[in-house]
Protein backbone atom coordinates (compact mmCIF):
# COMPACT_ATOMS: atom_id res chain seq x y z
CA UNK A 1 0.00 0.00 0.00
CA UNK A 2 1.44 3.35 -0.97
CA UNK A 3 1.38 6.28 1.37
CA UNK A 4 -1.45 8.67 0.64
CA UNK A 5 -0.43 12.20 -0.29
CA UNK A 6 -0.64 14.75 2.51
CA UNK A 7 -4.00 16.46 2.70
CA UNK A 8 -3.93 20.08 1.61
CA UNK A 9 -5.49 21.09 4.90
CA UNK A 10 -3.46 21.46 8.09
CA UNK A 11 -4.18 19.31 11.12
CA UNK A 12 -5.07 22.34 13.14
CA UNK A 13 -7.55 23.50 10.55
CA UNK A 14 -8.98 20.02 10.26
CA UNK A 15 -9.51 20.08 14.04
CA UNK A 16 -11.32 23.39 13.81
CA UNK A 17 -13.57 22.07 11.05
CA UNK A 18 -14.27 18.94 13.04
CA UNK A 19 -15.17 20.94 16.14
CA UNK A 20 -17.35 23.34 14.14
CA UNK A 21 -19.25 20.39 12.71
CA UNK A 22 -20.10 19.51 16.29
CA UNK A 23 -21.59 23.02 16.65
CA UNK A 24 -18.61 24.44 18.51
CA UNK A 25 -19.21 28.09 17.67
CA UNK A 26 -15.86 29.24 19.06
CA UNK A 27 -14.09 26.93 16.62
CA UNK A 28 -16.26 28.12 13.76
CA UNK A 29 -15.58 31.73 14.67
CA UNK A 30 -11.83 31.06 14.43
CA UNK A 31 -12.32 29.78 10.91
CA UNK A 32 -14.37 32.87 10.12
CA UNK A 33 -11.67 35.18 11.45
CA UNK A 34 -9.05 33.38 9.45
CA UNK A 35 -10.82 33.80 6.12
CA UNK A 36 -13.43 36.57 6.33
CA UNK A 37 -11.24 39.37 4.94
CA UNK A 38 -10.22 37.26 1.95
CA UNK A 39 -13.80 36.22 1.25
CA UNK A 40 -14.95 39.83 1.52
CA UNK A 41 -12.24 41.07 -0.83
CA UNK A 42 -13.17 38.41 -3.36
CA UNK A 43 -16.84 39.37 -3.02
CA UNK A 44 -16.13 43.08 -3.54
CA UNK A 45 -14.05 42.37 -6.63
CA UNK A 46 -16.54 39.99 -8.24
CA UNK A 47 -19.78 41.83 -7.41
CA UNK A 48 -18.25 45.29 -7.79
CA UNK A 49 -20.16 46.82 -4.90
CA UNK A 50 -20.14 46.73 -1.12
CA UNK A 51 -23.80 45.99 -0.32
CA UNK A 52 -23.75 42.87 -2.49
CA UNK A 53 -20.35 41.92 -1.11
CA UNK A 54 -21.74 42.10 2.44
CA UNK A 55 -24.57 39.77 1.49
CA UNK A 56 -22.17 37.39 -0.20
CA UNK A 57 -19.95 37.39 2.88
CA UNK A 58 -22.83 36.56 5.22
CA UNK A 59 -24.36 33.90 2.99
CA UNK A 60 -20.99 32.27 2.35
CA UNK A 61 -20.29 31.67 6.01
CA UNK A 62 -23.86 30.63 6.72
CA UNK A 63 -23.68 28.05 3.92
CA UNK A 64 -20.24 26.99 5.03
CA UNK A 65 -21.53 26.36 8.52
CA UNK A 66 -24.59 24.42 7.42
CA UNK A 67 -22.68 22.42 4.78
CA UNK A 68 -19.50 21.68 6.69
CA UNK A 69 -20.22 17.97 6.31
CA UNK A 70 -19.62 18.33 2.60
CA UNK A 71 -16.10 19.64 3.09
CA UNK A 72 -13.97 16.58 2.54
CA UNK A 73 -10.56 18.05 3.26
CA UNK A 74 -9.42 17.19 -0.27
CA UNK A 75 -9.03 20.84 -1.18
CA UNK A 76 -7.85 23.76 0.85
CA UNK A 77 -10.53 25.22 3.07
CA UNK A 78 -10.24 28.61 1.40
CA UNK A 79 -10.76 27.04 -2.04
CA UNK A 80 -13.95 25.45 -0.74
CA UNK A 81 -15.12 28.80 0.68
CA UNK A 82 -14.21 30.63 -2.53
CA UNK A 83 -16.40 28.28 -4.55
CA UNK A 84 -19.38 29.06 -2.33
CA UNK A 85 -18.63 32.80 -2.41
CA UNK A 86 -18.34 32.89 -6.21
CA UNK A 87 -21.64 31.11 -6.63
CA UNK A 88 -23.28 33.58 -4.26
CA UNK A 89 -21.72 36.49 -6.14
CA UNK A 90 -22.92 35.15 -9.49
CA UNK A 91 -26.45 34.85 -8.13
CA UNK A 92 -26.40 38.48 -7.10
CA UNK A 93 -24.99 39.63 -10.43
CA UNK A 94 -27.81 37.80 -12.21
CA UNK A 95 -30.42 39.44 -10.01
CA UNK A 96 -28.92 42.87 -10.35
CA UNK A 97 -28.55 42.77 -14.11
CA UNK A 98 -31.48 40.54 -14.88
CA UNK A 99 -29.04 38.43 -16.86
CA UNK A 100 -29.75 34.74 -16.46
CA UNK A 101 -26.71 33.91 -18.58
CA UNK A 102 -24.05 35.20 -16.19
CA UNK A 103 -21.65 32.29 -16.02
CA UNK A 104 -17.96 31.59 -15.80
CA UNK A 105 -17.60 29.40 -18.87
CA UNK A 106 -18.64 31.89 -21.53
CA UNK A 107 -16.48 31.97 -24.62
CA UNK A 108 -13.62 34.39 -24.69
CA UNK A 109 -14.28 36.90 -27.39
CA UNK A 110 -11.65 36.86 -30.07
CA UNK A 111 -9.53 39.94 -30.37
CA UNK A 112 -6.47 41.80 -29.34
CA UNK A 113 -4.85 41.45 -26.01
CA UNK A 114 -4.64 45.24 -25.67
CA UNK A 115 -0.97 45.98 -25.60
CA UNK A 116 -0.30 49.67 -26.14
CA UNK A 117 3.39 50.38 -26.08
CA UNK A 118 3.26 53.73 -24.37
CA UNK A 119 2.56 52.83 -20.79
CA UNK A 120 4.96 54.41 -18.35
CA UNK A 121 6.78 52.26 -15.87
CA UNK A 122 5.79 52.45 -12.21
CA UNK A 123 6.25 50.58 -8.96
CA UNK A 124 4.10 50.52 -5.86
CA UNK A 125 5.45 52.26 -2.82
CA UNK A 126 4.10 50.35 0.19
CA UNK A 127 4.26 53.02 2.89
CA UNK A 128 2.47 55.64 0.87
CA UNK A 129 0.00 53.40 -0.76
CA UNK A 130 -1.52 50.65 1.19
CA UNK A 131 -3.50 52.63 3.68
CA UNK A 132 -4.83 54.94 1.01
CA UNK A 133 -8.51 54.54 0.60
CA UNK A 134 -8.31 56.25 -2.76
CA UNK A 135 -5.99 53.55 -4.01
CA UNK A 136 -8.35 50.89 -2.71
CA UNK A 137 -11.15 52.55 -4.62
CA UNK A 138 -9.09 52.59 -7.81
CA UNK A 139 -8.08 48.97 -7.40
CA UNK A 140 -11.65 47.86 -6.77
CA UNK A 141 -13.04 49.93 -9.62
CA UNK A 142 -10.41 48.69 -12.06
CA UNK A 143 -10.90 45.00 -11.41
CA UNK A 144 -14.68 45.35 -11.27
CA UNK A 145 -14.63 46.88 -14.76
CA UNK A 146 -13.03 43.77 -16.28
CA UNK A 147 -15.32 41.15 -17.84
CA UNK A 148 -16.55 38.66 -15.23
CA UNK A 149 -14.51 35.71 -16.46
CA UNK A 150 -11.32 37.80 -16.54
CA UNK A 151 -11.69 39.31 -13.10
CA UNK A 152 -12.57 35.95 -11.55
CA UNK A 153 -9.42 34.35 -12.94
CA UNK A 154 -7.28 37.28 -11.82
CA UNK A 155 -8.85 37.15 -8.36
CA UNK A 156 -8.24 33.45 -7.88
CA UNK A 157 -4.84 33.13 -9.54
CA UNK A 158 -3.09 36.40 -8.77
CA UNK A 159 -4.75 37.71 -5.63
CA UNK A 160 -5.71 34.52 -3.82
CA UNK A 161 -2.73 32.66 -5.28
CA UNK A 162 -4.59 29.50 -6.23
CA UNK A 163 -2.85 27.26 -8.76
CA UNK A 164 -3.92 27.09 -12.40
CA UNK A 165 -5.35 23.66 -11.69
CA UNK A 166 -7.34 24.76 -8.64
CA UNK A 167 -8.69 27.74 -10.55
CA UNK A 168 -9.71 25.60 -13.53
CA UNK A 169 -11.44 23.13 -11.27
CA UNK A 170 -13.24 25.76 -9.29
CA UNK A 171 -14.46 27.64 -12.36
CA UNK A 172 -15.24 24.55 -14.38
CA UNK A 173 -13.00 25.57 -17.29
CA UNK A 174 -9.84 24.13 -18.85
CA UNK A 175 -6.32 25.02 -17.75
CA UNK A 176 -5.49 26.63 -21.13
CA UNK A 177 -8.61 28.79 -20.70
CA UNK A 178 -7.39 29.88 -17.28
CA UNK A 179 -4.03 30.83 -18.76
CA UNK A 180 -5.38 32.81 -21.68
CA UNK A 181 -7.90 34.66 -19.51
CA UNK A 182 -5.23 35.42 -16.96
CA UNK A 183 -2.98 36.94 -19.61
CA UNK A 184 -5.77 39.19 -20.86
CA UNK A 185 -6.80 40.13 -17.35
CA UNK A 186 -3.24 41.05 -16.41
CA UNK A 187 -2.71 43.15 -19.52
CA UNK A 188 -6.03 44.96 -19.27
CA UNK A 189 -5.65 45.64 -15.58
CA UNK A 190 -2.12 46.88 -16.05
CA UNK A 191 -3.37 49.34 -18.66
CA UNK A 192 -6.03 50.64 -16.30
CA UNK A 193 -3.62 51.04 -13.38
CA UNK A 194 -0.90 52.59 -15.52
CA UNK A 195 -3.22 55.47 -16.31
CA UNK A 196 -3.74 56.08 -12.62
CA UNK A 197 -0.17 55.66 -11.47
CA UNK A 198 1.29 57.69 -14.30
CA UNK A 199 -1.01 60.58 -13.46
CA UNK A 200 -0.12 60.29 -9.77
CA UNK A 201 3.60 60.66 -10.44
CA UNK A 202 4.43 57.32 -8.86
CA UNK A 203 6.48 56.67 -11.92
CA UNK A 204 9.86 55.13 -11.60
CA UNK A 205 12.57 57.58 -12.71
CA UNK B 1 13.38 35.66 -28.61
CA UNK B 2 11.49 38.54 -30.21
CA UNK B 3 8.70 40.75 -28.86
CA UNK B 4 5.81 38.52 -29.86
CA UNK B 5 7.51 35.43 -28.49
CA UNK B 6 8.03 37.28 -25.27
CA UNK B 7 4.35 38.12 -25.11
CA UNK B 8 3.49 34.46 -25.72
CA UNK B 9 5.64 33.54 -22.74
CA UNK B 10 4.67 36.49 -20.57
CA UNK B 11 2.48 34.57 -18.12
CA UNK B 12 5.03 31.83 -17.64
CA UNK B 13 7.77 34.41 -17.23
CA UNK B 14 5.79 36.34 -14.61
CA UNK B 15 4.98 33.12 -12.77
CA UNK B 16 8.58 31.92 -13.06
CA UNK B 17 7.50 28.78 -14.85
CA UNK B 18 9.81 28.98 -17.86
CA UNK B 19 12.50 26.41 -18.51
CA UNK B 20 16.01 27.73 -17.77
CA UNK B 21 16.81 28.13 -21.47
CA UNK B 22 13.60 30.02 -22.29
CA UNK B 23 14.02 32.13 -19.19
CA UNK B 24 17.52 33.04 -20.27
CA UNK B 25 16.29 33.96 -23.74
CA UNK B 26 13.54 36.10 -22.22
CA UNK B 27 16.02 37.89 -19.97
CA UNK B 28 18.33 38.58 -22.89
CA UNK B 29 15.44 40.07 -24.84
CA UNK B 30 14.27 42.12 -21.85
CA UNK B 31 17.68 43.62 -21.23
CA UNK B 32 17.68 44.92 -24.81
CA UNK B 33 14.01 45.82 -25.28
CA UNK B 34 12.65 48.70 -23.26
CA UNK B 35 9.01 48.30 -24.28
CA UNK B 36 8.85 44.63 -23.30
CA UNK B 37 10.56 45.28 -20.00
CA UNK B 38 7.98 47.98 -19.23
CA UNK B 39 5.23 45.47 -19.99
CA UNK B 40 6.78 42.91 -17.66
CA UNK B 41 7.43 45.44 -14.89
CA UNK B 42 3.98 46.99 -14.96
CA UNK B 43 2.27 43.58 -15.04
CA UNK B 44 4.37 42.57 -12.08
CA UNK B 45 3.54 45.80 -10.24
CA UNK B 46 -0.16 45.31 -10.97
CA UNK B 47 -0.14 41.85 -9.44
CA UNK B 48 1.85 43.01 -6.42
CA UNK B 49 -0.34 45.99 -5.68
CA UNK B 50 -3.46 43.80 -5.69
CA UNK B 51 -1.88 41.04 -3.70
CA UNK B 52 -0.78 43.40 -0.95
CA UNK B 53 -3.84 45.58 -1.01
CA UNK B 54 -4.72 46.54 2.49
CA UNK B 55 -7.71 44.60 3.65
CA UNK B 56 -9.14 43.94 7.02
CA UNK B 57 -12.73 43.32 7.81
CA UNK B 58 -14.38 46.02 9.92
CA UNK B 59 -15.45 44.64 13.30
CA UNK B 60 -19.12 45.35 12.63
CA UNK B 61 -19.03 43.09 9.58
CA UNK B 62 -17.50 40.28 11.56
CA UNK B 63 -20.32 40.59 14.10
CA UNK B 64 -22.90 40.57 11.31
CA UNK B 65 -21.46 37.35 9.95
CA UNK B 66 -21.57 35.64 13.33
CA UNK B 67 -25.01 37.01 14.24
CA UNK B 68 -26.37 35.80 10.93
CA UNK B 69 -25.06 32.28 11.49
CA UNK B 70 -26.30 32.19 15.07
CA UNK B 71 -29.73 33.55 14.23
CA UNK B 72 -30.38 31.33 11.26
CA UNK B 73 -29.09 28.09 12.66
CA UNK B 74 -30.57 28.35 16.15
CA UNK B 75 -33.17 25.68 16.74
CA UNK B 76 -36.64 27.19 17.03
CA UNK B 77 -37.73 27.38 20.62
CA UNK B 78 -41.37 27.60 21.51
ZN1 LIG C 1 10.44 43.32 -26.99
Amino acid sequence: MSASPPLPISDQEQDLVQAARGHDMAAFERLVRRYEARVYRLAVHITGNEPDAEDVLQETFLKAYTHLDQFQGQSRFYTWLARIAINEALMRLRKRRGQPEVSLDEEIEAGEATLPRHVQDWRPNPEQLYAESELNRILRGSIASLPLHYRTVFQLRDIDELSTEETAELMGISMPAVKSRLLRARLQLRNKLARYFASRRMVKP
Amino acid sequence: MNCSELLQNLNAYLDDELSPSLKGAAQTHLSACRSCSVVVNTCHSTIQVYRHQYHQLPAFLHRKVMDNVNRRTRPLVR
